[in-house]
């Protein structure tokens, strides 16, 4: 690694800057930029909020009455039937036997935090101590009641299409801050339920697909970009070989002109610079004791995640746009809920709170969107003994940061906590707001394929502007 | 509506405001009042509400819809009126503020009041009188005019041409013909997609300056056509528009084992030269066409693999919605695919901008929904559909032979069922009331279990973690009350708890006796009596917690009456138990002599009842019905005698679509599969947008050669050989490239030849024929190893997934497994399989080049070919001139000999070995740009 770096920072990089800045490739660079600006320019009609997101998904489905939204009326109707229809094609066994169900208490103890008295349960003791820099939404709803449908809803703002990414459309209408990295980086992403398909850019065109990190069953200190840095021997002669390439392509172009050729040149300078800059990030061994700490690094139980939200605050710090950090698909607790929910919880509540307060501590905090999201929450009748079902209903997500009112909460589910009910938000509505935030108008960032204008949000969506800062 | 009605009244019921009845008496009266009930009432939530989305003021019509004047609701949106005065449990406004779920929920924030929800109910029954007058552009529902739509050019008839015209009379070629070095390469990529040896190079060298350029491509072509690379090649062409995978991607990634017959289907079509017509035919309906032998059966049930190899929501719950989305990915496969139509756009509302009204969708989605391609379930869960598979039958003798072993393996099923309920009857003949563990009540953990020879019903339970409580209960309801011998069932054996507590209620109370149980019971060595107690009609036995750490086995109780003792008979299986474990071992002999008869995704026609015309879906709503539509195809593509495609009621019409689409005289099908053609061979169609050539596509460049080649490709049976023929023979094609651009209206209307990509596939298969290391063995399977999840849910994989870049055969025969296509072919833009893609994207991007520079792919061509070059001890000089032979296809400039060897050199200087040395160089030249273009 030593060596590549070397060359990519020193002599060599300065000689490559150097030839493509007198060269056809500067041009060709405005010109591509110039492009790119007027494709999205007409989306900014606002001042951004935001310069960058951070998405923390949370895969299977995390239940809202026992995180954020609690329901008395549960405790007092514990076992009893739900008094109302509920959602159509969910567990057949359990609309066969009990109607649509009995209801089940939440297991934990909620309390009121802050000076905005947010509620929050046990199962999230260290981001209670956020409660005030939160802004709950607790009143989405979504498309889906399989998996498959609601992953790909919440990543793409449609349930069955393939459709680009809510960070391949950043990707498209802001570009990369950081010419030497890619706009989106999706860290572990989901490898089931579409797995490519919720990071990638469908028709938009390619670079704006995610550049992913290993996949949610890799362990995060082994996740890195493919053929980011050459092995051991080669390394030793790669920057000779760079220049030789460089010189045999320069020469094909000088002869022909070709723009194409040229882009060639340029990809494998962004490559070098890339393969410069990247391992760098990804390699945490230069964060302090305290920081680790912080992010829970120094336990068993939180490592891994702790590592995922770390990697996601460097890549931010370097002006990567909009960056996923996904857990594995381990919310979906159809049965065993409070082991579940209380090892999953457990295994990400101090990251991600680490990584609220190492934004602040960064000074990021103020221009960092950061969302907490999943695809669908959980019923608030019981399925099986113990476990919950899908709810794409009504369920909550939060967010944080940069744009929107820290220590609040926006709209509401029943008094189960089934159906959202007040001020409800559609999953294309957040996807609205996030790109509002960033200043993007998102009826106006758009895409023509086969004929047709595309949007992120389809023809749907709208600001929630009572959530704005 | 009458449903609409009930979830009214139990809405109202619901909510419990009681005082609410749908009457007529509270606010009937004169017109004069009711203005004043809209005005105070209605208008205000209307505004408040509604507007928004729904007037002329906010610029907005919703669902098409207008609230801001009476003629708005009365004129209604996509679903119609609105608002049936005097009907309010017809009115759609009411039924959506109701959040009835019927409609989409309005407003969609937040539900109105049960109040004033109760105020549009009173006002809807009173007439739904409303003052308002239109504000704004006047309402009128906008209708497609088919009629004005025929005029576009791509629905016009095809032009017709004179004997002496030709590609290059119309396109008027302005360069001279390319080197012979450029040639080859381009006609050997082009053709096969494999760069030509060094023999072919001279050999073509030798023809082209001989005799002539044209007559070298001729002769070559004659024999790159008869090579089966020609297929591997094209047939890829069109994998890309049949949005080719080997599993489902999607929800849940699961394998498709019998996909590749398809790919090979394919690569034999286009080597076979299938007339394309046929083709299309086969892929569209090949179950429902005639045939002569078994094997053209087959062939024509494994091209409509076509039909099924698309992403599909296993998942989805709502198995009608799930039918309409699949249709829907069918038709709009179909119609990019075979007519360059976004057929999918006109499923919610007619077609924004090509003249599809919603009707035509729907009068071809029912050909679809009436074809039969998921089927079943998967994994025991009733959520995941499964596919259709057929067997594909090869000859009369196979199948009698079959047929034969099938009837064989039938009738031992049946007699092995025969013996089973013989068993049980003797079992349960036996006197007394017999009570099995499965209607037994337990707690804590018990395991099935058939290990032990011996037991009652389908199984016997086991004990064996007894660290948390356990315990079980059998209740038994006697006929008589009276003295009965209890008798447990186990089949003993050693390593057994020896104090096994059973617990005993009886008329007198309660007892317990304690069985050892590896002793074996004293009846059929199954049955233990444990003692005789007076019972009333109930009995209650129970096992619970025992002190010991050893297995406890449950199974069958019996009560027998004392009476009955002497007439118990011998409840002896062992000889029946001995006949089934006969034939058990007969069946497992004949399943295993059984040949494997392979299958084929294939579809089929729904059975009758299913068949049959759609509704259209408001919206596309799967529930919210429109008229019904009778199947049909596109009133705009239509021509003299169109008519005549009409479908039978009691077929899906795939066949008379399939027709209607290869017609001689549909305007669309033969241009664009020519438009596809000269793209593959010029790097862009004539109609840029290859796969739209709709209002919003690109218009042809060049009209007249777009119509030439498509009358000729009609006129030639739609041979695909011979519309490449006419293109790669024409001076057009030969034309050496032009370096600089010097204009567009050049470039687009093909006077010039342009540098352009390779794809994946050459460079991929390029870089393992000149390093001798190409498999170029064809394949079946290729996904065999992987299982029924190509990929599970949490992202497992199987590790032969990671490994592609080790595989050697070419990239048409890799597997396509959604969300993990080999990274070889995926950096460089490979399609997503999910869509149809006729024009692949063109990027230039890093992942590429840390790609060449970085995988152990590229290391590993490299070393072998520097292996090669240098084997014989030849000259530095002559290694590097033979490494540009081979992979640029060029002699190598005396410069670029000299630099070349001076880095082999220098790398030699710092201890590098000189394979190594040389292998580095290699990889040099593998990442350069000429190596990625074709010239």
């Amino acid at each position: 690694m030593s060596q590549c770096h070397q060359f990519t920072t020193s002599h060599n990089r300065r000689h490559w800057l150097q030839s493509t800045a007198c060269g056809f490739g500067a041009l060709a660079f405005q010109a591509f930029a110039q492009r790119i600006a007027r494709a999205a320019e007409s989306s900014f009609d606002h001042k951004p909020r935001a310069k960058r997101v951070i998405f923390l998904f949370m895969h299977g489905g995390v239940s809202q009455v026992d995180s954020f939204d609690p329901k008395p009326a549960l405790t007092e109707y514990n076992g009893k039937k739900l008094p109302f229809k509920g959602i159509e094609n969910l567990d057949v066994s359990l609309k066969d036997k009990a109607g649509y169900g009995n209801l089940l208490d939440t297991p934990w103890k909620f309390q009121q935090y802050g000076e905005s008295g947010a509620w929050v349960s046990e199962l999230w003791p260290h981001l209670a101590k956020h409660a005030d820099d939160l802004c709950f939404i607790k009143s989405m709803h979504t498309k889906g009641t399989s998996h498959g449908q609601a992953v790909s809803m919440i990543h793409t703002g449609n349930d069955n299409l393939l459709r680009p990414s809510v960070g391949a459309w950043v990707s498209y209408g802001l570009g990369a801050e950081n010419e030497n990295l890619p706009a989106f980086i999706s860290i572990t992403p989901p490898a089931g339920h579409g797995g490519t398909r919720n990071y990638g850019s469908a028709f938009l065109p390619a670079h704006h697909q995610a550049t992913a990190l290993g996949h949610s069953a890799s362990k995060a200190e082994d996740a890195t970009i493919d053929y980011l840095q050459p092995d051991g021997a080669h390394s030793v002669h790669q920057h000779r070989q760079l220049e030789m390439l460089h010189e045999m392509n320069k020469r094909h172009f000088e002869k022909s002109q070709d723009p194409q050729l040229d882009g060639v040149i340029r990809s494998y300078e962004l490559a070098a610079r890339m393969q410069g800059v990247a391992p760098e990030l990804i390699d945490l061994s230069n964060e302090s004791e305290r920081t680790r700490k912080l992010y829970g690094m120094d336990r068993k139980e939180t490592l891994d995640f702790g590592h995922r939200c770390l990697l996601a605050r460097r890549f931010c710090e370097a002006g990567v746009r909009y960056i996923q950090v996904s857990t594995p698909y381990v919310w979906d607790q159809h049965n065993n809920l409070v082991k579940g929910h209380t090892r999953n919880a457990l295994s990400v509540d101090k990251p991600i709170a680490g990584l609220l307060e190492d934004l602040k501590q960064r000074g990021m905090f103020d221009d960092t969107l950061v969302v907490w999201g999943t695809e669908f929450g959980r019923t608030p009748v019981v399925q099986g003994k113990n476990g919950r079902d899908h709810n794409p209903a009504g369920f909550t997500v939060w967010l944080s940061g940069a744009g929107v009112e820290a220590g609040f909460s926006h709209g509401s589910t029943d008094e189960f906590g089934y159906f959202a009910q007040d001020n409800k938000v559609h999953m294309h509505d957040l996807h609205a707001t996030i790109l509002h935030i960033l200043g993007i108008n998102h009826e106006k960032l758009t895409y023509r394929y086969a004929g047709r204008d595309f949007r992120l949000t389809d023809v749907y969506g709208e600001v929630v502007s009572d959530i704005l800062a | 509506m009458l449903q609409a009605k009930l979830v009214i009244c139990v809405l109202s019921a619901f909510i419990g405001t009681g005082a609410f009845t749908v009457s007529k008496a509270v606010a009937s009266g004169d017109r004069a009042s009711q203005v004043d009930f809209f005005e105070t009432k209605i208008r205000p939530v209307l505004i408040e509400h509604c507007y928004e989305c729904h007037s002329a003021k906010a610029g907005k019509a919703k669902g098409g819809l207008r609230l801001d004047s009476k003629q708005g609701w009365l004129v209604g949106g996509d679903s119609g009126p609105a608002i049936i005065p005097g009907k309010p449990d017809e009115s759609h406004v009411l039924l959506a503020i109701n959040y009835s779920g019927d409609m989409s929920e309005m407003p969609p924030k937040s539900r109105l009041s049960s109040e004033v929800i109760h105020d549009f109910t009173q006002w809807i029954q009173d007439g739904a009188v409303d003052p308002r007058q239109v504000e704004g552009a006047a309402l009128e529902k906008k209708a497609i005019d088919v009629e004005a739509g025929k005029k576009y050019w791509a629905f016009q008839p095809r032009r017709t041409f004179a004997e002496e015209d030709s590609i290059d009379r119309l396109a008027r070629p302005k360069s001279p013909p390319a080197t012979a070095d450029k040639l080859v390469r381009r006609l050997f990529l082009d053709v096969v997609g494999l760069p030509p040896t060094l023999e072919e190079q001279s050999e073509f060298q030798a023809v082209y300056s001989n005799e002539s350029p044209e007559r070298a491509v001729e002769v070559f072509l004659n024999d790159l056509f008869g090579r089966k690379e020609f297929g591997e090649k094209w047939a890829r062409h069109w994998l890309d528009v049949a949005r080719y995978a080997d599993s489902n991607g999607s929800d849940f990634n699961l394998t498709y084992p019998e996909a590749w017959r398809y790919r090979n289907y394919v690569i034999k079509a286009l080597n076979d030269d299938l007339p394309y017509d046929q083709f299309l035919l086969e892929q569209i309906a090949g179950d429902l066409l005639p045939y002569d032998t078994l094997e053209q059966r087959n062939q024509q049930l494994v091209a409509t693999t076509f039909l099924m190899v698309g992403p599909k929501m296993l998942t989805e719950r709502d198995k009608e919605k799930m039918r309409l989305d699949i249709a829907d990915e069918q038709l709009d496969t179909i119609g990019r695919a075979t007519m360059g139509l976004t057929l999918g756009c006109a499923r919610c509302h007619d077609h924004k901008f090509d003249p599809i009204p919603t009707t035509d969708y729907y009068a071809m989605a029912g050909i679809f929904h009436g074809t039969l391609t998921t089927d079943g379930i998967l994994m025991n869960n009733v959520n995941v559909s499964g596919w259709k598979e057929t067997d594909l039958l090869i000859n009369d003798d196979e199948t009698q032979r079959l047929q034969a072993f099938r009837s064989k393996i039938k009738s031992i099923e049946e007699k092995i069922q025969q013996k089973q309920q013989r068993r049980e009857l003797v079992l349960g003949s036996a006197v007394g009331v017999l009570v099995d563990d499965s209607d037994a009540t337990r707690k804590g953990t018990w395991r099935k279990s058939t290990h032990r020879p011996k037991y009652v019903g389908d199984h016997y339970l086991v004990a064996d973690n007894q660290k948390s409580p356990f315990s079980i209960e059998w209740k038994a309801t006697l006929p008589n009350p009276g003295k009965y011998e209890l008798r447990v069932s186990f089949r003993g054996g050693k390593g057994l708890a020896t104090n096994v507590r059973y617990t005993v209620h009886h008329a007198e109370g309660e007892d317990q006796v304690v069985v050892d149980q590896t002793v074996l019971p004293s009846i059929d060595q199954l049955w233990q009596p444990i003692g005789q107690f007076e019972f009333d009609t109930k009995a209650v036995v129970s096992l619970a917690d025992t002190a010991t750490d050893k297995p406890i086995l449950a199974d069958a109780i019996r009560l027998v009456h004392v009476e009955d003792l002497e007439k118990d008979r011998p409840t002896d299986t062992s000889s029946l138990d001995e006949e089934i474990k006969q034939l058990e071992k007969t069946l497992a002999g004949i399943k295993k002599e059984t040949p494997e008869i392979p299958r084929a995704m294939a579809a089929q026609d729904n059975e009758s009842e299913r068949i049959g015309d759609l509704h259209v879906r408001i919206r596309g709503e799967t529930k919210n019905l429109g008229e019904r539509v009778s199947r049909g195809f596109l009133q705009v593509v239509n021509w003299n005698g169109a008519a005549q495609f009409s479908i039978p009621t009691h077929e899906s019409g795939r066949v008379q679509l399939a027709e209607w689409i290869t017609a001689k005289e549909n305007p669309l099908t033969a241009r664009v599969m020519v438009n596809r053609i000269w793209q593959h061979l010029f790097g862009r169609g004539i109609v840029e947008t290859s796969d739209n050539f709709g209002v919003r596509g690109a218009l042809p460049s060049n009209p007249e050669l777009l119509d030439f080649l498509a009358e000729e490709f009609v006129e030639g049976n739609w041979s695909v050989k011979s519309v490449i023929r006419k293109i790669i023979t024409s001076k057009t094609y030969q034309q050496a490239v032009a370096d600089v651009l010097d204009g567009a209206d050049e470039k687009s209307q093909f006077q010039k030849q342009y540098r352009r990509p390779a794809p994946a596939e050459t460079i991929r298969d390029s870089l393992l024929a000149v390093s001798g290391k190409l498999d170029g063995e064809s394949r079946d399977s290729v996904v065999s190893e992987l299982g029924m999840h190509a990929i599970e849910s949490n992202g497992k994989r199987h590790v032969s997934l990671g490994q592609t870049g080790k595989l050697r055969q070419r990239s048409v025969y890799l597997p396509v497994v959604r969300g993990a296509v080999p990274p070889s072919l995926a950096v460089f833009d490979f399609p997503n399989p999910d869509l149809v893609t006729g024009k692949r994207a063109i990027t230039t991007v890093p992942a590429q080049a840390l790609f060449m520079m970085n995988s152990p792919f590229v290391y590993e061509m490299s070393y072998a070919l520097s292996l090669l070059l240098l084997q014989n001890n030849v000259t530095i000089e002559k290694s590097i001139q033979q490494l540009y032979r081979r992979v640029l296809i060029r002699q190598a400039g005396r410069d670029e000999v000299s630099k070349g060897k001076k880095y082999v050199a220098e790398l030699m200087e710092e201890g590098q070995a000189l394979e190594q040395s040389f292998a580095s160089f290699v990889q040099v030249v593998f990442c350069s740009a000429e190596f990625r273009f074709i010239e």
